[in-house]
């Protein structure tokens, strides 16, 4: 019985004392790690919505129960107070889990102007092909007109975009989160 | 066994995944390009080599009855400090090793020089011990992975080898490939090793 009890204690220090040394580098790093989610989100605005003088978070007015699950985050882009631009973060389902990006849209021309992929679990070699500038640069200016589709083959017409060789899901999933902002922008902010 | 070897065991004779095989998850996993590969096998050795100096200290004061689940409380502390460092200063590395750190300390290869080695010797030999074993794993995943990535995307750490023509045999970075690759390494390590044993009898 003494023996457990020993035993137990002595478990119970070394416990305590990892502890104590994780929680200290913790408290080292966390305000780090929040700075670097903060910067590369900050990046990622900017790169999406390039022109813009001021962002604001304005997802608690507009991601409501009414609004696609898909999107995540809206953000306003402003020029001299006024509202130029949105910028979407969509989570629609990939093949292999969700793919978090951002699209861009322009207020005046009614365009997109850029997307970026922030994080994916798709297959590396086809469908991680979806973080890359080729693939990424068939949203930019796109009009929102139409919704956008998907073909497997060129060419491709004014609203459609060319699959990813052998990964279609993919495609479709990135483009369904396009779409779905694409949306919601129309209805809150073009009208 | 003088200190020079505790170094050097653990990069080939003792080599822990082309000699004795421990930590094939971690390692078939991550092993699908040659950045993840060395990201990985670096952060397994700072793990090891903090865990076998900590256990190595403590081994006399730790009761034997014990030792297990002391050593598993050490192990991921220092894998939880690994974890987060990575977090903090290479955000980009974390997220391509994702969830493969965290299962650092379930990797045997900590736990089972924590078990066999450092648990009975001395807090030098250990770090050797250690950084030797580090270094082989290290060794072994970078050269798995670029067996894999070479093969399999046609590229060596993200730079492209072959020009457009070139079409790699995707399998190899999709999980199948890690095993073909493993399996092909194995026989060609085991076939030298006969060879050598057979040159020392004649």
């Amino acid at each position: 019985m003494r023996d457990i009890i020993k035993l137990g204690i002595f478990l119970m220090v070394v416990g305590i004392i990892s502890g104590l040394c994780v929680s200290y580098i913790s408290g080292l790093t966390q305000p780090i790690i929040e700075a670097q989610a903060k910067a590369a989100e900050q990046a990622g605005l900017e790169e999406v919505y390039p022109d813009a003088e001021q962002m604001e978070d304005k997802s608690s007015e507009y991601v409501t129960d009414a609004v696609d699950p898909m999107i995540k985050q809206v953000n306003v882009a402003y020029e001299d107070g006024e509202e130029v631009g949105v910028i979407y973060t969509v989570a629609p389902a990939g093949y292999d889990g969700p793919i978090t990006l951002m699209a861009g849209f322009d207020l005046e021309e009614e365009s997109i102007t850029n997307i970026k992929v922030l994080g994916h679990s798709e297959t590396p070699g086809l469908g991680d092909a979806c973080t890359k500038p080729e693939f990424v640069e068939k949203f930019q200016n796109k009009m929102i007109a139409e919704p956008l589709g998907v073909v497997k083959q060129e060419p491709a017409g004014e609203y459609e975009i060319v699959a990813i060789t052998a990964s279609t899901i993919t495609t479709e999933a990135v483009v369904d989160g396009v779409n779905a902002a694409r949306e919601h922008f129309i209805e809150y902010f073009v009208e | 066994m003088s200190l020079g070897k505790e170094f050097t065991k653990g990069i080939i004779k003792e080599n822990p995944i082309f000699i004795m095989l421990l930590g094939m998850c971690p390692v078939l996993a991550v092993s699908s390009s040659v950045i993840n590969g060395l990201g990985m096998g670096v952060a397994a050795t700072a793990v090891l080599v903090a865990s076998n100096i900590a256990v190595s200290a403590l081994r006399k004061i730790i009761p034997d009855s014990i030792r297990i689940p002391c050593f598993i409380v050490i192990i991921a502390s220092f894998v939880t400090i690994v974890d987060l460092s990575v977090k903090a200063y290479s955000p980009a590395l974390s997220q391509s090793l994702g969830i493969f750190i965290p299962l650092i300390v379930v990797n045997c290869i900590i736990l089972g020089r924590a078990e066999a080695f450092a648990s009975k010797n001395g807090v030098l030999g250990s770090i050797l011990d250690a950084l030797g074993m580090g270094i082989g794993f290290t060794l072994s995943l970078v050269v798995l992975s670029a067996v894999r990535e070479v093969l399999g995307a046609g590229e060596f750490l993200g730079n492209s080898l072959f020009g457009a023509g070139f079409q790699p045999a995707l399998i190899m970075i999709l999980p199948p490939g890690a095993f073909l690759a493993l399996g092909c390494l194995l026989g060609l390590i085991n076939l030298k090793q006969q060879k050598s044993s057979q040159a020392e009898r004649s």
